[in-house]
């Protein structure tokens, strides 16, 4: 019988940031964010960006990484998706936080032949022959309208093994490999039917961070000098610099991610976005979308003393979630992030969850931490009514929602994007990192680009940047410059090695593992 | 005295870090607990919504069932008891919940469940194979239990479900039938066998039948072997298709066949083969 029925700082993060010091290392925007999750990285959320698309305005792109800090060298089998993980993509389209939206992912990987290694030759297409380890996925789409299997037998882009799996002439370099591998992976771009295009597979993980700063005492470079504990000396830093205005090192240079990569349309089709009867040319008209990815597991796994295959079964659990970036690893307790993980932003406010955000722990450590640039009259005091710059990022009121009436959002954490705004493409340079805070509008926190300096954004947006008679006088941010929210940064403006493309799915190709580089270098 | 003041000032942080983790901590825990300390009236009444208990276990189910095959999940979810509601606590998560489970295309009560507040019932589906349910039956048992509650019954949000599968003794002829249209290089026969377009493990399968034309014979079935057709098995369809899929091995040539066939409808049909 099938039994379907229920069985029965030291979050020292910095400001904004990044980081819970008394987890273990949460890295990145949600890499290893909670105590579960940092046990089962193929089901980890690390990133999700939300973003209208360049290229072609009618399409949001949504981009969801897993599986966090992947060295490229990872064979034999190389970071994957899992078997027995649901991955999920939820949109709202209604002005709540409920999932009307959901796109879900399942995986499958067979292995061909009976060989130790990753492929047998070169791999000149997704799932060739050559290759040993071959996976493919479903999509399914969940809304108003009922369920729909939208596609099935995908190939995943496979790994970037290196040189001779991905051949580019008798003189290869990285460079010429890259491109070799990337002629195999877009392979793996499939159009969807009733609209949109979709990826998924391995690619260079766009984020960038200090985590090594960040995990020191939140010690940030740039401003080392001012800290409790100033900079103990000359350093060199393990990318030859020293420290100073620039002087951030990229703790996920090298290193790669899985990306769920989906365009959909905006508009009322089969895989449109737009609520029925919606055209999204306001705020009021539904232009206003919130996205949080998510990954489950069956409630019940069973290993096999055989060493057979573990069975999973009974209803699907959620073990991770990522809406707006860093919430749950700077912002949640400790003893609660596995709950919030586990729990639905529609519940944000029942759980407590709203109540975190609105009084963020890191603030108030900054008098602390920096006592000669923080003190208790420039740091704002949290709360609902103290912190009303977290209110309008919560309710989407910074991105054009009303607070009330048609068009207005419920609080929650859910990555929203104005999707009647044009949009604006991310500078892989670093030229307009700081989306909203250099009054760029196509940038956070109207959507996330995989090119915006979240790390920066949100140290200075929670230290006050965009209160009033804090970072924000004069009506502008610019005009509180002395606040000394603005003087908050990490020190990196870019990713160096990200290799961001211009088109879909935009995240670069995976860096390959016979070429990887070495820790805190760039790659040659 | 350099050491000394640095592990003076890192105190200092520590101190203060507890501190406030402490007041974060103590808050969340009173935010937190409230949802679970709410009575049961008012966990029903905070979504706006109220139960619409029946006279009668079998009408709540014939009424539950009537609206899932109309897909009216928002009806259902008014049929679903105290503790269904603490599950789903809104129809979005209830409709969430529906769409892991085959759709539902007619039901007929059968008896009582072995319960006295237990109704059995037999519901059809549309035969299929899907990678996010796995195997959805022509028809399976359901056992719905109901609460009386709110002047009335209502329904467990999970029923237990048994399918009803084809009789055993057709699984071998069903491999028999795919080997000889394959053997054939008969491609609208092979896709009448088959359940799927792409056989999980060898997928080229047929068309080495067809090229060989091996002479086989079907040994006794029984359930899939552990190794390769499980995993896969397992990974396109969950665990629950160990139970309903059922393995035939075809010897006689160079190495032995296992073939995988799966319950679609009143018929079995290839899956999967594997050397």
């Amino acid at each position: 019988m099938i039994k379907r029925k229920t069985l029965a700082a030291l979050t020292l993060a910095s400001t904004l940031g990044m980081v819970g010091l008394n987890a273990a290392p949460s890295l990145a925007s949600s890499h290893r964010d909670a105590p579960g999750i940092s046990q089962d990285p193929e089901a980890d959320n690390t990133d999700l960006y939300l973003f209208r698309d360049p290229v072609d305005p009618t399409k949001v792109d949504i981009i969801a990484n897993y599986i966090g800090l992947e060295s490229p060298a990872g064979g034999p089998l190389f970071g994957n998706f899992a078997d027995d993980v649901e991955y999920r993509i939820v949109i709202n389209n209604s002005g709540g936080a409920g999932d009307d939206i959901v796109y879900k992912f399942r995986f499958k990987t067979t292995i061909n032949a009976p060989l130790p290694i990753y492929n047998s030759g070169p791999i000149t297409k997704p799932n060739d022959s050559s290759q040993v380890v071959q996976t493919t996925y479903s999509i399914e789409r969940d809304d108003a309208t009922g369920k729909r299997l939208v596609a099935s037998d995908v190939p995943v882009a496979p790994a970037n093994a290196g040189p001779r799996t991905y051949p580019s002439g008798s003189s290869p370099t990285p460079a010429s490999e890259l491109a070799a591998y990337e002629a195999v992976a877009t392979q793996a771009i499939k159009t969807l039917p009733g609209g949109g295009k979709v990826f998924a597979g391995p690619r260079k993980d766009a984020f960038f961070v200090d985590l090594g700063s960040i995990f020191d005492l939140i010690a940030l470079r740039p401003i080392q000098s001012a800290h409790l504990i100033p900079n103990p000396g000359s350093v060199t830093n393990s990318n030859g610099g020293t420290n100073g205005a620039n002087g951030g090192v990229d703790g996920v240079l090298g290193k790669n991610v899985h990306s769920i990569a989906l365009q959909l349309p905006i508009d009322n089709s089969a895989n449109g976005v737009l609520a029925a009867g919606k055209g999204g040319t306001s705020a009021a008209d539904g232009a206003i979308i919130g996205v949080y990815a998510s990954a489950a597991r069956q409630r019940v796994k069973v290993l096999d003393t055989a060493g057979g295959v573990p069975r999973a079964s009974g209803r699907w659990v959620q073990v991770s979630r990522l809406g707006l970036p860093l919430i749950n690893e700077v912002l949640v307790p400790l003893d609660q992030k596995d709950k919030w993980n586990a729990t639905e932003p529609e519940d944000d406010g029942a759980n407590g969850f709203l109540g975190d955000i609105l009084d963020p722990l890191p603030i108030k450590l900054l008098p602390t931490l920096y006592p000669t640039v923080f003190n208790s009259s420039n740091t704002p005091p949290g709360g609902a009514a103290n912190r009303p710059d977290i209110v309008a990022l919560a309710t989407g009121q910074l991105i054009g929602a009303p607070a009330s009436g048609a068009g207005s959002q419920a609080p929650a954490d859910l990555l929203r994007v104005n999707l009647s705004v044009a949009p604006v493409a991310g500078d892989p340079t670093g030229g307009n990192r700081l989306g909203a805070l250099q009054g760029d509008s196509g940038g956070f926190p109207n959507g996330r680009r995989l090119t915006d300096d979240i790390v920066d954004i949100e140290l200075q947006v929670l230290a006050g940047a965009l209160l009033p008679g804090y970072g924000q006088n004069s009506g502008s941010y610019t005009g509180g410059a002395a606040h000394p929210s603005h003087v908050l940064t990490q020190g990196i403006h870019n990713s160096a090695d990200a290799g961001l493309k211009a088109v879909f799915p935009y995240m670069g190709p995976p860096l390959s593992g016979y070429y990887q580089p070495l820790p805190g270098s760039a790659p040659k | 005295m350099r050491k000394h003041r640095s592990l003076s000032t890192a105190a200092v942080v520590v101190t203060a870090l507890l501190a406030l983790g402490a007041c974060s901590s103590s808050d969340k825990s009173a935010a937190s607990k409230a949802p679970d300390a709410t009575p049961t009236g008012a966990a029903v009444a905070m979504n706006g919504v109220l139960p619409t208990p029946k006279t009668t276990v079998r009408d709540a189910v014939t009424a539950l069932l009537t609206a899932e095959q109309q897909g009216d999940h928002a009806a259902s979810f008014l049929l679903i008891d105290d503790a269904g509601r603490a599950d789903y606590p809104d129809v979005l998560r209830w409709r969430d919940r529906r769409n892991e489970l085959p759709a539902i295309t007619g039901f007929r009560i059968v008896g009582n469940g072995k319960a006295a507040n237990s109704v059995d019932v037999l519901v059809d589906h549309a035969p299929a194979l899907d990678p996010f349910i796995g195997l959805s039956p022509a028809q399976e048992h359901q056992i719905w239990v109901g609460q009386r509650e709110h002047g009335g019954w209502l329904l467990d949000a999970d029923a237990t479900s048994d399918p009803v599968l084809p009789a055993e003794s057709g699984v071998a002829p069903a491999a028999m039938a795919w080997l000889q249209a394959a053997k054939a290089c008969d491609a609208n026969a092979v896709n009448a066998t088959q359940g799927v377009t792409q056989l999980l493990g060898v997928g080229n399968a047929v068309d080495q039948l067809c090229a060989a034309k091996p002479v086989l014979n079907a040994g006794k079935p029984g359930p899939v072997k552990a190794g390769a057709a499980t995993q896969q098995l397992v990974a396109q369809y969950n665990a629950d298709a160990v139970g309903w899929a059922r393995s035939v091995t075809l010897t006689g040539g160079t190495q032995p066949i296992d073939v995988l066939l799966a319950p679609i409808g009143d018929s079995w049909r290839v899956i999967g083969v594997f050397s």
